[in-house]
């Protein structure tokens, strides 16, 4: 008897502390959310607005304040204006960060506000699984008014709003001017040539200084070329391709990938691009061991911190046989901000994340973002002195320019994320020299054909 | 403690591990055979392909360079770590002195995190500004300079080496273990015998050791099969794909690529070849026994 109690004991013990180490299970969302009710900011009790509420900030950096410092100003910003209002940032690198919001998205956890790619933006939106926030901006027209119709209209999907931009793409060649002037090469300008940039590989090869820092471990570091994509027509065959019709290995794209084939012959790219990520490749540029970065806005601080007045900024060369627009500039939107459909569950919440979109995408968080070298992505560019950030005044003075015009998205953004990786892999397949330029096209073709 | 050793109570005993043991371990398997037979994003639900994703996996040249990757990996880490373990194992056996210190020495790899690992051996085998090529420039063997990562021609044997180099102290010290396990009347009634140490290691310590070796085949499997860190952060699996191995390139795929059916396809053939491995291992010595006790 005495044996039989004793293992019942030790037997519920063991059971309690499995249990106990156990939490409660996630609510399921396996179903669609119904359909959202018009929820405005007016419509919150007055115990609401004295109550703290927390809302959840997914961000797509690991550490906001080091890595997205005018992010996380204008969040400070907005919490020091709004004190019953809590932002809880939850971070992760980026593939870190689309893997858990895609984990999340099935538990029915998702952070309240979070930035997401604009593909699985997309399907996360056919899934149920975002707010529709036509009704935020039809209740701010202010916020409306100012940001650029092409930003909302990237993350509309047949009037149903499920993204806001979080901010603009600006991206190109930040360059070094010492480099240039010591070596006695013509610093690069708009409308400079794919032939005038070869012959400054020429001069910066014979003096062992890499022309473009590129680093192959991290295979979406490939900004510029993405931009010069356009100028070889991309957004005039992109739609037939993806529908099958035409392929990414045709004479155009081949000619433009010869012109990065002949770059990585000449030696325009550093010796070890194949073992070194973007983080090293910034700080080969910044320790001025290479002419120009392929990167873009959000390195405006920290290259006017190595290089001060020595830093300026171009768009990428030109190409005589490209069969697009030349005068092509990169000012996108960047991957959206989106909403969880469950905010709408919850009045407070749901105030709380219409104030902070209101307060993100208005003239004082805009200001914030120009203070912090950040390029605002509403219609508005606040009087800030910024001479002492002289890399940010160089891109501004690159924006500057009237007759050159951006497409509507950056080439990559309106792709699936296999062809996305597929086109970054053909490039740096190129500039690496494992592939040649057909081959290089044929697996973005092939993962269209997988997709 | 009668009261604990009946099946019963030992079944019930057994029941709290064995829940876990199924849900975190066996449950999943199932999980990925199942989504391995659908084209899934990760988000909304998943479509049923049936078994294209594997037939897919014939046709990808990514695959099998992964899969190349890592039988290169596996065979030479397996022979160098098999090997040099026990050598090791013996040495430190023989109460040299210094042993102790040597012991926490050789062991000291295996406790540092495999991501830092690859961080130290990019700065050793980095093309440009990795040591290795540094050092051989300095003493005069220029022409010895090579890309030891950076393409796929050594990348995967350097992974191998630094596999070996980090699991080295661990198997050692498994193997250590097994030695302080052999009776030492066993190697006495052999020097008795006018047996010289050769023959001890051959007659006695190796056969002695079979359970261990057992073991240690079997980690040495697992673990190759596993490799993830290094490789991530030493290339990245690059230059395009030139240096995954069959996890990188899952990884790649379901996560980065966002195809989790293929990637889940992929995670069961690797799951399958390192089972089959592993079992094959262990059955073929016991066939061999059976065939010789019916002789």
């Amino acid at each position: 008897m005495l044996k039989k109690i004793g293992v019942s004991i030790l037997c519920i013990t063991l059971i309690l502390a499995f249990v106990g180490c156990s939490s409660p299970a996630p609510t399921s969302t396996t179903e669609k959310p119904e359909a959202t009710e018009a929820v405005t900011s007016t419509e919150t009790t007055d115990s609401a607005q004295q109550e703290p509420v927390v809302i959840s900030l997914g961000m797509h950096v690991a550490d906001t304040q080091a890595q997205e410092p005018a992010t996380w100003a204008i969040i400070k910003a907005f919490e020091a204006a709004n004190p019953n209002i809590k932002v809880n940032i939850i971070g992760a690198e980026t593939d870190e960060h689309v893997k858990n919001m895609k984990l999340l998205s099935q538990t029915g956890e998702l952070p309240d506000i979070f930035w997401m790619l604009p593909a699985p933006a997309k399907e996360m939106q056919e899934a149920g699984y975002l707010l529709d926030l036509t009704e935020f901006l039809d209740s701010n027209p202010v916020v409306s008014d100012y940001l650029p119709q092409s930003m909302k209209d990237a993350a509309n999907a047949d009037g149903f709003q499920y993204g806001l931009p979080y901010q603009p793409l600006v991206t190109g060649f930040w360059y070094n001017k010492a480099l240039f002037q010591e070596y006695g090469v013509a610093e690069p300008v708009p409308g400079t040539t794919f032939d005038e940039l070869m012959s400054m590989v020429a001069v910066f090869k014979s003096h062992n200084v890499a022309t473009i820092a590129q680093g192959a471990k991290s295979p979406f570091s490939v900004w510029a070329w993405l931009t010069a994509y356009c100028r070889y027509g991309y957004y005039d065959r992109i739609d037939n391709i993806l529908a099958g019709s035409d392929k990414f290995n045709n004479t155009d794209f081949a000619a433009f990938y010869g012109k990065i084939a002949e770059l990585s012959k000449a030696g325009a790219f550093p010796t070890n691009i194949a073992t070194i990520d973007y983080f090293q490749a910034k700080d080969m540029f910044l320790q001025g061991q290479s002419a120009m970065f392929d990167s873009g806005h959000w390195d405006a601080q920290a290259i006017s911190e190595a290089l001060g007045e020595n830093a300026g900024f171009w768009w990428g060369p030109t190409f005589t046989d490209g069969v697009g627009d030349q005068k092509v500039l990169m000012k996108v939107s960047a991957a959206p901000f989106v909403v969880s459909a469950k905010v709408a569950d919850d009045p407070a919440k749901t105030d709380a994340v219409y104030k902070f979109l209101a307060f993100y995408y208005g003239e004082e968080a805009a200001k914030i973002t120009v203070e912090n070298s950040g390029i605002p992505v509403i219609n508005f560019l606040p009087d800030v002195d910024t001479s002492s950030n002289p890399a940010y005044t160089a891109l501004l003075q690159a924006l500057a320019l009237n007759d050159w015009k951006s497409p509507y998205a950056q080439p990559d953004l309106i792709v699936s994320e296999a062809v996305q990786n597929a086109m970054y892999d053909s490039l740096y397949g190129v500039m690496v020299g494992t592939y040649t330029p057909e081959q290089a096209l044929g697996v973005i073709d092939t993962a269209i054909a997988n997709d | 403690m009668r009261c604990l050793s009946s099946t019963r109570n030992k079944l019930i005993m057994l029941l709290p591990t064995l829940a876990v043991y199924i849900v975190y371990i066996i449950v999943p398997i199932f999980v990925a055979i199942f989504y391995s037979l659908t084209k899934y994003s990760g988000i909304g639900k998943p479509k049923f392909v049936g078994f294209k994703n594997y037939e897919r996996l014939f046709s990808d040249p990514n695959f099998s360079v992964a899969l190349k990757n890592t039988i290169i990996l596996f065979v030479v880490a397996f022979v160098l770590l098999l090997f040099c373990s026990f050598l090791l194992a013996l040495l430190l056996d023989s109460k040299l002195k210094g042993s102790t210190i040597a012991k926490s020495m050789i062991f000291s790899p295996a406790i540092i995190a495999p991501i830092i690992v690859g961080i130290i051996w990019w700065f050793i085998f980095d093309p440009q500004i990795g040591f290795l090529n540094s050092l051989l420039t300095r003493v005069g063997n220029e022409s010895w300079r090579t890309m030891w990562i950076g393409d796929g021609t050594l990348a995967p044997y350097s992974i191998a080496f630094i596999y070996f180099w980090q699991q080295l102290g661990f198997i050692t010290t498994i193997f250590f273990a097994g030695l302080q396990m052999i009776p030492n009347e066993l190697f006495e009634a052999a020097a008795i015998d006018g047996a010289n140490r050769f023959k001890k290691v051959i007659h006695i310590t190796i056969p002695m050791l079979k359970e261990t070796i057992q073991i240690v085949v079997i980690l040495i499997i697992t673990g190759c099969f596993k490799v993830f860190e290094i490789v991530l952060q030493l290339t990245n699996g690059g230059p395009n794909h030139l240096s995954e191995v069959l996890v990188t390139y899952t990884y790649l795929t379901t996560f980065k690529a966002g195809q989790y059916g293929y990637g889940m396809s992929m995670a069961v053939v690797t799951f399958l070849i390192a089972i089959m491995l592993s079992i094959g291992y262990i059955l073929i010595p016991k066939g061999r026994k059976t065939a010789e006790g019916d002789m």
